[in-house]
């Protein structure tokens, strides 16, 4: 039986933690994942926001690398559509990707509202 | 045998399992504060294991499955008859972590961050040297139990 007192011991501490955490400063958790869904990877239509969808069936996104593929964005900069899905409030910006603007571009880092993105080989 | 030689016997056996199940206790402390701080922000744990791009397909079953494992270790390192199975569990469990972790600094650009609570605070890297002593930790635990068990078995009846 005594050896249960560390145990105890350990699972009061341990509720402690966790019940005395300090509060965080603001945190945004609301970012929202968009798919390119164009196969033209020229500038002009990579900033478009109608190229990029929440809804699509995610395709294979592996990196930074060619062509957009993936913008993960804050929910701030996304508005509802009619259908209530979640679409961008503005077109964004863009860069040329790892090849070269003439194998494709990717959005670019500086768009407000960005949070990460990955793009295709 | 003397009755000195018996005590010293006596007492360094006690020490082994003092300490061991001080490890033991120490492991629950993280596995109970890491489940706990998962399930407490199980959307934002959701949401980053979405962002990972390794677990995106599993992301839904790693949300809960995660922190259930984690329960479930603290469980076992909680009750004294399994706490050297528990320490197994959880270098195994670990030493998972550390691998994924190890992956995503080395061929991930964009690293989101899938731990709980405060370890949130942590870096990758800082969070891989910490898995590691914890790895070395939970080692040390099984062969403190091992040992202890061994000279147990050598005693004379």
């Amino acid at each position: 039986m005594t050896r249960y007192i560390t145990g105890i011991i350990a699972v009061v501490i341990a509720i402690g933690a966790v019940a005395f955490k300090a509060p965080k400063a603001d945190r945004n958790f609301a970012d929202i994942t968009f798919y390119y869904t164009s196969t033209n990877y020229s500038s002009g239509e990579v900033v478009k926001k109608t190229n990029w969808s929440s809804t699509v069936t995610p395709p294979t996104c592996v990196g930074l690398q060619y062509k957009a593929c993936k913008l993960v964005i804050d929910q701030s900069q996304t508005t509802l559509d009619g259908s209530g899905n979640r679409i961008l409030s503005n077109d964004i910006q863009a860069m040329p990707g790892a090849g070269g603007a003439t194998n494709g571009n990717v959005p670019n880092p500086t768009t407000t509202g960005y949070v990460s993105r990955n793009d295709k080989p | 045998m003397t009755i000195a030689l018996k005590n010293i016997l006596k007492f360094r056996k006690t020490s082994r399992l003092f300490y061991a199940d001080l490890i033991s206790s120490l492991l629950l402390i993280v596995f109970l504060y890491t489940a706990w701080s998962k399930l407490r922000d199980y959307d934002q744990f959701k949401h980053t294991l979405n962002q990972s791009p390794l677990l995106q397909q599993t992301a839904n079953i790693i949300a809960w499955l995660l922190p259930v494992s984690e329960l479930v270790i603290v469980a076992l390192l909680f009750i004294p008859h399994f706490r050297k199975p528990g320490l197994w569990v959880s270098a195994i469990l670990i030493s998972a972590f550390t691998i994924y972790l190890t992956y995503m600094v080395m061929y991930t650009p964009q690293l989101p961050c899938t731990c709980g609570g405060i370890l949130s605070e942590l870096s990758w890297r800082q969070h891989i040297a910490l898995n590691i002593l914890l790895i070395l930790i939970s080692s040390t635990g099984i062969v403190l139990y091992k040992r202890n068990n061994t000279h147990l078995n050598k005693s004379p009846p």
